[in-house]
């Protein structure tokens, strides 16, 4: 009787495994070869570092659509010679974003990591929480659930094929916006001793992030770029105390945003939700000089290794009208 | 929670199993009961007091039918004949109100939540017709997840107490879990207390060749719901979406891949609730038996959601056929008009009743009527005809059961049956007929692929319909030969077997239509 149950659960065991290997498989053969458009990658921009020269990166960018609103690699690279990219996409958890992690620092020495703060209060049941961790995990190993649809315009050459990442982002992960829509409403961080509750499920990969940077080596600043729509005072309370809790600097760049020339009224694409090209230099420039103030990181400007920074410098400024 | 999405497959599913497996064997029972009310409030949160409401009403009107029939037995005894007499028929009485009452309080919700707008909407129009200026209050209710169900389910209960076909259940928690058993309250299939309360209430120990069995059946549902069926709706919206500025070829073709489409899903939908009954070891009833192989619209409903037209058979047509008024008309019929139609009147009026009740139970509106009244004259015509049809037969000595006739006669019931389904899916009766005159007036066959293609489809994607459309095909073929499928696979070696599941599980990943691009499509019949 025994023997027929540990033979059957043998049985089914080595079915889930032949199965799950069947699955890896097929996640190889359709997974993009390249990470351009044409490629078939999701979300192009903010999976551009790929395609960087191996350990070019030190400063990894990591959050949502605020993220690659509201930060300029290109202004950082200008101003202070630090080379950093933005990974990041809408609405991405912080699952995604430890997943995103991981996969930059396999192709970077990154020394420094900026964690947006803004998708610390996505709120999600623990099952959906654990799923999206299940997710980011599994993004990589069975991405045949995120690219099964390839087997469309997959060649056959390109099944067994290694990845050749060649998509060149010029503005390292910034989503760049020239439009101006003011935000003119009141002053929304009110100050307050009350606190908004950061959900466990983002809790668990927050503290993934926050080990493996530690881990690793890297330094971890939490920053908040000024969204007058997802931040009050209740969140940066919030935050302000895990940052405590855990010795982590955070700057949260919506207060105080008169010291480094802020404007509601122009340096936003949409009524105060996201930062246009404007904003998003002016909040590059002031958390630049946070980190030249307290990290030893390294002024690549004059390095001829560094030649093509300069170049997308200069395609990054053509775009930029504001 | 869908029956198709993984918080229902993976977790929920998952731990019911696993719970079920490690508590006591007379407990067990419990486990399905918590699951299944878990389950209800997940979905439908608090509307989950209609389905206790039901299940209270249809459990003391049971056991006071019991209690009346007892009283009965014991009071009969030393009664003179006249005596008997009077307390059978008080007796029959009492039962009938009870009877009455609970139908009322059941019937009664589903009728407030479900009609009460359009019936109020038809008294305000009827009124404002007739110049009468008095208006009713239109609400609108949120429907509680599967009400059409386990209504239908309660009332079955009630009535077989009441003819006496079983005794009412004692247990509270056994009626509870007949009612509200997770796998089938969403879209059915409609059980029988006599069939399926004692397989949920005395817990099986954990088999592997039903759990096995049962994630097979999932599996292939999974696949028609999300290679076949998901993938259809993308076509099928569009060009129901914008019929006006399509050619009456591709709303033929639309109509045709929505019956396809329904078809897939409805019937993906059963295995997955099947095969998730499955894994408990309990067995629901069959609710599809290839209904494209019928060869009549009549034969189709008994193939086609055959638990809602047997319980309409059993509970609307044969009462109303054996009632005594029906039996009077047949008899005034059969004196005045022949023998034939003394026959075919009463049964004609029993159907049309049970026609417009099983359109009228698909949804609040004119559209459903008409859904109804279309098959019900179909039917009807075929009834009234086949004197005729088997004399011309006959005088042709054209043989009437051979193969080329029964191939004809099914494509003439599935172009019927795609006729239905564009009425099912149209927005209103009036979107149907200008559907069917544009087929009629503006075909339009010319270039006919090149604007397929266009409607959210890639020819990719047609292909994979194909392929999967081809392999329910197959399937069928086999079953309607009396090969099971399952049982043929679980014999052969295991490299074959494996090969066959885990190639299943690799359509589904691959060709699923899931994830970007596509939107998560609910199961069409849990809208009821």
């Amino acid at each position: 009787m025994i023997k027929r149950a540990v033979g059957r659960l043998v049985k089914a065991v080595s079915f889930c495994c032949v199965t799950a290997m069947l699955i890896c498989l097929c996640s190889y053969m359709l997974a993009p070869k390249d990470n351009t458009p044409e490629g078939g990658i999701i979300n192009p921009s903010a999976n551009g570092f790929f395609s960087e020269p191996k350990n070019s990166v030190e400063i990894a960018v990591i959050g949502n659509s605020d993220a690659y609103s509201g930060f300029s690699p290109m202004e950082l690279w200008k101003t202070f010679g630090y080379t950093s990219y933005v990974s990041a996409e809408g609405h991405q958890s912080l699952a995604q974003s430890y997943a995103q992690l991981k996969k930059m620092t396999e192709c970077h020495d990154i020394k420094l990591v900026i964690l947006e703060t803004d998708e610390f209060f996505v709120k999600s049941g623990l099952t959906e929480g654990a799923m999206r961790l299940a997710n980011a995990y599994a993004g990589s190993v069975f991405s045949v659930f995120w690219y099964h649809d390839r087997w469309k315009t997959v060649k056959p050459r390109e099944l067994l094929k290694k990845p050749n990442y060649t998509a060149h982002c010029a503005t390292k992960g910034q989503m760049l916006s020239n439009e101006i829509n003011g935000y003119t409403g009141g002053e929304y961080m009110v100050k307050t001793d009350k606190r908004e509750e950061i959900p466990l499920s983002t809790l668990v990969p927050l503290e993934m992030i926050v080990s493996h940077c530690r881990e690793n080596g890297i330094k971890l600043v939490l920053v908040e770029i000024p969204s007058q729509t997802s931040w009050n005072y209740e969140r940066h309370n919030a935050v302000n105390d895990f940052a405590e809790k855990n010795g982590l600097p955070f700057l949260d760049l919506n207060i105080d945003r008169e010291s480094f020339g802020f404007d509601w009224k122009t340096d936003t694409r949409d009524n105060g939700n996201h930062l246009n090209s404007l904003g998003a230099r002016k909040c590059t420039r002031y958390i630049g000089d946070y980190l030249m103030k307290n990290y030893k990181l390294t002024d690549y400007r004059r390095d001829p290794a560094y030649e093509q920074w300069n170049r997308d410098y200069e395609e990054y400024m053509k775009a930029v009208k504001i | 929670m869908g029956y198709a999405s993984y918080k229902y497959l993976l977790i929920f599913l998952g731990s019911v199993l696993f719970f079920y497996t490690v508590m006591p064997r007379r407990f067990k029972w419990t486990v399905l009961l918590a699951a299944s009310y878990g389950f209800y409030w997940i979905s439908s949160g608090r509307l989950a007091v209609f389905l206790i409401a039901a299940t209270t009403a249809v459990y003391l009107g049971g056991i006071l039918l019991d209690k009346i029939g007892e009283t009965a037995a014991l009071g009969k005894k030393g009664l003179e004949k006249e005596e008997k007499k009077q307390l059978k028929s008080l007796i029959s009485f009492q039962k009938k109100a009870v009877a009455a009452l609970t139908l009322c309080i059941i019937f009664g919700m589903l009728l407030v939540i479900k009609y009460s707008g359009f019936f109020a909407n038809l008294f305000n129009r009827a009124a404002a017709f007739s110049g009468v200026d008095v208006s009713l209050p239109v609400f609108s209710f949120v429907m509680p997840l599967g009400i059409s169900y386990y209504t239908l389910q309660a009332a079955g209960y009630l009535i077989d107490v009441y003819r006496g076909k079983y005794r009412a259940s004692y247990n509270f928690g056994k009626v509870a879990l007949f009612l509200s058993f997770f796998p089938q309250i969403v879209q059915g299939p409609i059980g029988r207390f006599d069939r399926l309360a004692d397989p949920l209430y005395e817990g099986h120990r954990f088999s592997y060749e039903n759990v096995t069995a049962g994630l097979q059946l999932i599996c292939w549902g999974l696949f028609k719901k999300m290679v076949i069926a998901d993938r259809l709706n993308i076509f099928v919206a569009d060009v129901f979406g914008n019929y006006t500025e399509r050619s009456g070829s591709l709303i033929l073709a639309a109509g045709a891949l929505y019956t396809l489409q329904i078809y897939a899903e409805f019937s993906a939908c059963m295995d997955i609730v099947t095969g998730s009954a499955q894994l408990f070891s309990v067995e629901l009833d069959k609710n599809f038996e290839r209904p494209f192989f019928s060869k009549s619209v009549s034969e189709f409903w008994r193939r086609w959601h055959i638990t809602l037209g047997a319980w309409l058979k059993d509970y609307v047509f044969y009462p109303l056929s054996f009632s005594p008024a029906f039996m009077g008309l047949g008899r005034f019929t059969k004196k005045h008009f022949g023998e034939y139609a003394g026959s075919m009147v009463p049964a004609t009026l029993a159907l049309f009743f049970t026609w417009v009740l099983i359109g009228f139970w698909h949804g609040a509106g004119l559209r459903f009527i008409v859904y109804g009244m279309y098959y019900y004259a179909f039917m009807v015509a075929g009834m009234w005809l086949e004197p005729l049809i088997a004399r011309a037969f006959s005088v042709s000595r054209i043989k009437r059961d051979c193969l080329p006739l029964n191939i004809i006669r099914m494509f003439r019931t599935a172009a019927i049956v795609v006729g239905g389904m564009m009425l099912f899916r149209a927005g209103s009766v009036t979107e149907w007929t200008e559907m069917i005159r544009r087929i009629f007036t503006d075909f339009g066959s010319s270039e006919f692929m090149q604007a397929v293609v266009g409607c959210g489809m890639d020819i990719h994607d047609f292909y994979i319909v194909g392929i999967g459309a081809a392999a329910m095909l197959a399937v069928s073929i086999l079953q309607e030969k009396g090969i099971n499928i399952r049982e043929s696979v679980a014999r052969q070696y295991l490299p074959v077997r494996w090969a066959a599941y885990a190639g299943l599980i690799l359509a589904i990943v691959v060709f699923g239509a899931y994830g970007t691009g596509y939107d998560a499509v609910d199961f069409i019949y849990a809208q009821f």
